[in-house]
């Protein structure tokens, strides 16, 4: 059975050296692009035009997606459909084509940071793919009778985004007055969301039902009205406080922030007492929900550390001022002196501690090999925790041993290096 | 053969070997030589004493530490000089990785405009091989005269990643290594970051501990050194972990030459002699290398030329191996593949069931928090291979006296199974198939390098006789990146005409680079590699960085093979 018997690594190389042809450039094309295969759902009639669409979208939604060729291969797709088209299309197109116009939107506004080169194939902007993605939603809406919970749910993304594209594109100095005015579109899409919530009910269906990405809209949501936080900071750190009467919108961004905090963490919790309730019932029996569980339990645990986030802010604010580790000559007369540092009273001491507990005891449960990130944010939480006990207690070191395993575990998934901050938290 | 401290210094660029003999060097330049030293150190004879008397007692062999040393506005005035002046390359071999200077062979051949953007430097230099410091120096570390004419500096930057591994310095007429730190002198440098120069006591000469017992770190302004003892003064640079830069100067007090206050006839011979005595590699010293790599023999009769891989053997092989590698047509493939390149890589090589009890396993021995660091922390089944100047990892040759396989945790008992697989009848059959190669003798272990520790030096196979070696990777974690965090797998061939050191793959010309690399093997899960070594290939595993996601984890077996001619009968 064996054919030739092999020379040595040594030798061999040394004779293909003298045996190999001087020019390379004859070789095979290096960094080919990989062909994609396009999974077709069993029993899918070939010729059946949308349920090729269906199978691309699959493909997508399973990939990477980390490209954005799939997604234009879906909206020419979707283009030609409803081109060729004679008879109403189903909600399920309209969604695909809403969903890939939206997340197109993401490639096309991190291709590039030069806002002039911000642009699509035919020079489209961020906020173009946007609105196109609102407009094939609402379309979809108009056109459709069945499972329009599902458009619901991604024109409230789309209009999400189209918020943060603003206040994004906004100069910093009007930024502010930009929040204000456009709260109307903010409380659009939250109601949007609701609707879709309304459609879900009626139709017998569940959160559990839709992928993390589908109900993105109450993170999309979070990550808006925090950011309110800050520019409500910067505006009071601006404004003249005696003239503050004059501003009747004063506070109200901050307000907002606490409304849409419970509104979010609402969702969440719901999410987790379906889950609950339908494991009694046998309803998942693929388990295809962890992801949208997993989710949830992240969302709540993200919604105790925004309630903790003040009482933080306020010690890390103590912390800063008695130490600058990499700006201070003499350090290390000031390193080991944090005690008085922490302003915090004993009982918003103990708030924080619990508050931090909560959010770590939920984040917990939603660690995963196959999002690594988590790892990070519940070693992120548990460093938080480790801050609020005493320098060098038991329990502070407890606690960084937990967070130093999960930042190991992070890092050996290929997520992150984190080994000057294993470092700082072994010392 | 093991890579010795000569390559370090061979390639070291040196600032000024031999570079001030025209230079004034012992009279005239005295005045103000005491100034470029921080304030009485040259005139304080009480702590002149006080040290004299340190470094006499010091261990593991003798060593000192002066800080200050250099008048602060002169070394700031060096500092900001090598920083502005002069530019670092990155060289990276089996024992280290460093940024050197590269444009700064010989400080005596520079112009007098380049010269004299360099004044500090040479100011510097002259201060540190004045007679007033040399002999300060020589009474302090009671080292016996040192040269004033023979100049040996050189200038390193050592940033995240950088090291460099055990050796002892010991090359021709060296009395005195020294270090002189030029860190950031505004923000003290933390022990946590790295660094430091760590000192090893020994087993007997010339054979290292594996831990090392002194551990000095960076200071702004403080210069380490110690008398280079052939066989003794054995060291290393822990790998700096933080993305901070350590700046140094580093260099020797050479005996004195002829011509010189001190020179003794046939001094520096004699010490020559002295340090090449070790490299004779003599029977007693092999005794302490660790692992032994005893070799099991095999009967032959069922696994040379002619003998069948039967259905038998699959079924066997199919319990670990991933059936796809064991048809006909996957060996004819692999055998062919293997005959052009005398080397092989199979993706996937354990079936998926066996794979993913080996991945948990393993994944949780490395994710434990507690990885065995100082040698006593190493338990049966578990060794450690050593000494430190060839090799450090953790190994497992099998079940140890005391315990059967049965009773060995499940992850060892795992690995034991799988080095037990690489001598079994049906796997020498396969093996046979694709190499046609009938293993005679055969040794397996299974390592773990560990972040921070471990690594083994290059090898080189001297024997005209070709053998099989194999490696299979069952390294779990990921984020291991384009080979900047090392443990890598590396095979080299020797260029005997070659007159730079053959070890170098980073840092040469890149044509060099490429042709001399014949074949890596990343951490990785579940890969097997297969090579005929043969004459002039040098092998290593590199330095596992601190920033590592795990341990490198591998199983590799070398098997002797039966001539050609006896194969074919």
């Amino acid at each position: 059975m064996p054919s030739k018997r092999p020379q040595g690594l040594n030798k061999a190389a040394k004779n293909k050296k003298q045996k190999v042809a001087p020019n390379e450039n004859n070789g095979p094309e290096k960094d080919q692009t990989p062909d994609f295969t396009i999974a077709l759902e069993d029993e899918v009639d070939p010729d059946d035009e949308l349920a090729q669409l269906y199978g691309l979208y699959e493909t997508y939604r399973e990939s990477s997606k980390d490209s954005p060729k799939l997604l234009y291969g879906l909206v020419h797709e979707c283009d030609r459909l409803l081109r060729n088209s004679t008879e109403k299309l189903p909600s399920r197109f309209h969604n695909i084509y809403a969903i890939s116009l939206l997340d197109l939107a993401k490639f096309v506004e991190t291709e590039d940071d030069q806002p002039k080169k911000k642009s699509g194939n035919n020079g489209e902007s961020c906020a173009d793919f946007i609105l196109a993605a609102i407009e094939r939603a609402s379309i979809g809406i108009e056109e459709s009778s069945d499972s329009i919970a599902d458009l619901y749910f991604t024109l409230s993304r789309a209009k999400l985004a189209l918020v943060d594209e603003k206040l994004k594109n906004s100069p910093s100095e009007s930024r502010y007055d930009e929040a204000i005015n456009i709260l109307p579109e903010l409380k659009e899409a939250v109601s949007d969301f609701e609707t879709a919530e309304k459609f879900l009910l009626e139709s017998g269906k569940s959160f559990l039902d839709f992928s993390k990405d589908q109900l993105g809209a109450v993170e999309d949501l979070l990550q808006i009205v925090d950011g309110f936080i800050a520019l409500e900071d910067e505006n009071e750190a601006e404004s003249d406080p005696a003239a503050s009467t004059e501003n009747i919108e004063r506070g109200r961004l901050r307000s907002l922030n606490d409304k849409y905090l419970e509104w979010s963490k609402d969702r969440y919790q719901r999410i987790l007492e379906t889950s609950v309730e339908s494991k009694g019932k046998n309803k998942d029996p693929n388990g295809s929900s962890v992801s949208v569980v997993l989710w949830a339990n992240r969302g709540m645990g993200q919604y105790y550390l925004a309630l903790a986030a003040p009482l933080l802010a306020k010690l890390d604010d103590g912390a800063d001022e008695d130490e600058d580790e990499d700006d201070s000559e003499d350090e290390d007369e000031d390193e080991d002196d944090n005690d008085e540092s922490i302003a915090l009273s004993p009982e918003e001491l103990q708030s924080a501690k619990d508050l931090v507990q909560k959010a770590v005891d939920y984040l917990f449960k939603a660690e995963s090999d196959d999002d690594p990130e988590t790892y990070t944010v519940v070693a992120e939480a548990l460093i938080s925790l480790a801050n609020l006990f005493e320098v060098e207690s038991d329990d502070q070191r407890r606690l960084y041993s937990q967070a130093v395993l999960r930042l190991r575990k992070a890092q050996r998934l290929g997520f992150g290096s984190y080994q000057e901050l294993i470092a700082d938290l072994e010392d | 053969m093991t890579a010795d401290s000569k390559r370090l210094i061979d390639n070291n660029s040196v600032v000024g070997e031999e570079a001030t003999k025209k230079q004034k060097t012992e009279s005239s330049s005295e005045i103000g030589i005491a100034g470029s030293f921080s304030e009485n150190l040259l005139t304080d004879e009480q702590a002149k004493g006080a040290l004299k008397v340190s470094i006499e007692t010091s261990g593991p062999y003798k060593h000192g530490v002066i800080k200050p040393l250099i008048n602060d506005e002169l070394l700031r005035k060096v500092r900001t000089e090598i920083l502005n002046e002069l530019h670092f390359t990155r060289k990276e071999t089996d024992i280290y990785k460093v940024n050197q200077t590269g444009d700064l062979a010989n400080l005596s051949g520079l112009d007098e405009e380049e010269l004299s953007k360099l004044a500090s430097l040479a100011k510097l230099r002259e201060a540190l091989y004045s007679k007033e410091f040399r002999e300060y120096l020589s009474y302090v570390a009671q080292s016996g005269p040192l040269s004033g004419v023979k100049q040996d500096m050189s200038i390193n930057l050592y940033d995240k990643g950088c090291h460099l591994l055990n050796h002892d310095d010991v090359i021709g007429s060296r009395r005195i290594s020294y270090i002189l730190y030029l860190t950031d002198p505004d923000k003290a440098w933390k022990a946590k970051w790295g660094g430091a120069l760590r000192l090893y006591p020994t087993v007997v000469p010339n054979i290292p501990e594996a831990d090392w017992s002194v551990s000095l770190p960076p200071a702004w302004n403080q210069l380490s050194f110690f008398t280079v003892q052939p066989g003794l003064s054995f060291h290393d640079v822990e790998e700096v972990s933080f993305d901070k830069p350590r700046l140094s100067i580093s260099g020797w007090f050479h005996i004195p030459q002829k011509g010189e206050e001190g020179f003794v006839e046939g001094e520096q011979e004699e010490t020559e002699a002295r340090s090449s005595l070790r490299q004779l590699q003599s029977r007693e010293l092999l005794d302490y290398d660790f692992p032994k790599r005893d070799f099991m023999s095999y009967d032959l009769e069922n696994t040379s030329a002619g003998s069948d891989f039967t259905d038998e053997d699959r079924k066997y092989l199919s319990k670990f191996l991933n059936p796809k590698h064991l048809t006909n047509e996957a060996i004819a493939e692999l055998s062919e593949n293997f005959g052009d390149n005398s080397m092989l890589s199979i993706e996937g090589f354990l079936n998926p069931e066996y794979s993913e009890i080996a991945k948990g396993l393993i994944d949780g021995e490395d994710l434990s928090p507690n990885m065995p660091k100082h040698s006593s922390e190493v338990t049966e089944p578990w060794k450690l291979a050593r000494p430190p100047h060839k090799q450090r990892y953790l190994y497992l040759d099998g079940p140890d006296s005391e315990h059967s396989v049965d009773k060995l945790p499940k992850t060892e008992k795992l690995l034991v199974e799988l080095g037990q697989l690489f001598h079994h009848v049906s796997f020498r059959k396969w093996l046979y198939c694709i190499s046609t190669f009938t293993p005679t003798e055969g040794s397996c272990i299974a390592r773990r390098f560990r972040p921070g520790y471990d690594f083994t030096l290059a090898t080189s196979h001297d024997s005209e006789e070709q053998v099989l070696e194999a490696t299979l990777s069952l390294t779990p974690s990921e984020g291991w990146g384009d080979g900047e965090l090392g443990g890598y797998d590396l095979c080299m061939a020797v260029d005997e005409e070659d007159e730079d050191d053959p070890a170098v793959y980073k840092g040469g010309s890149k044509e060099k680079d490429e042709d001399s690399v014949l074949f890596t093997n990343q951490p990785s899960w579940n890969v097997f590699h297969l090579i005929v070594r043969d004459k002039g290939l040098l092998r290593f595993v590199k330095y596992v960085s601190k920033s590592a996601p795990g341990s490198r984890w591998d199983l590799t077996a070398e098997w002797k093979v039966a001539p050609e001619d006896e194969d074919e009968e």
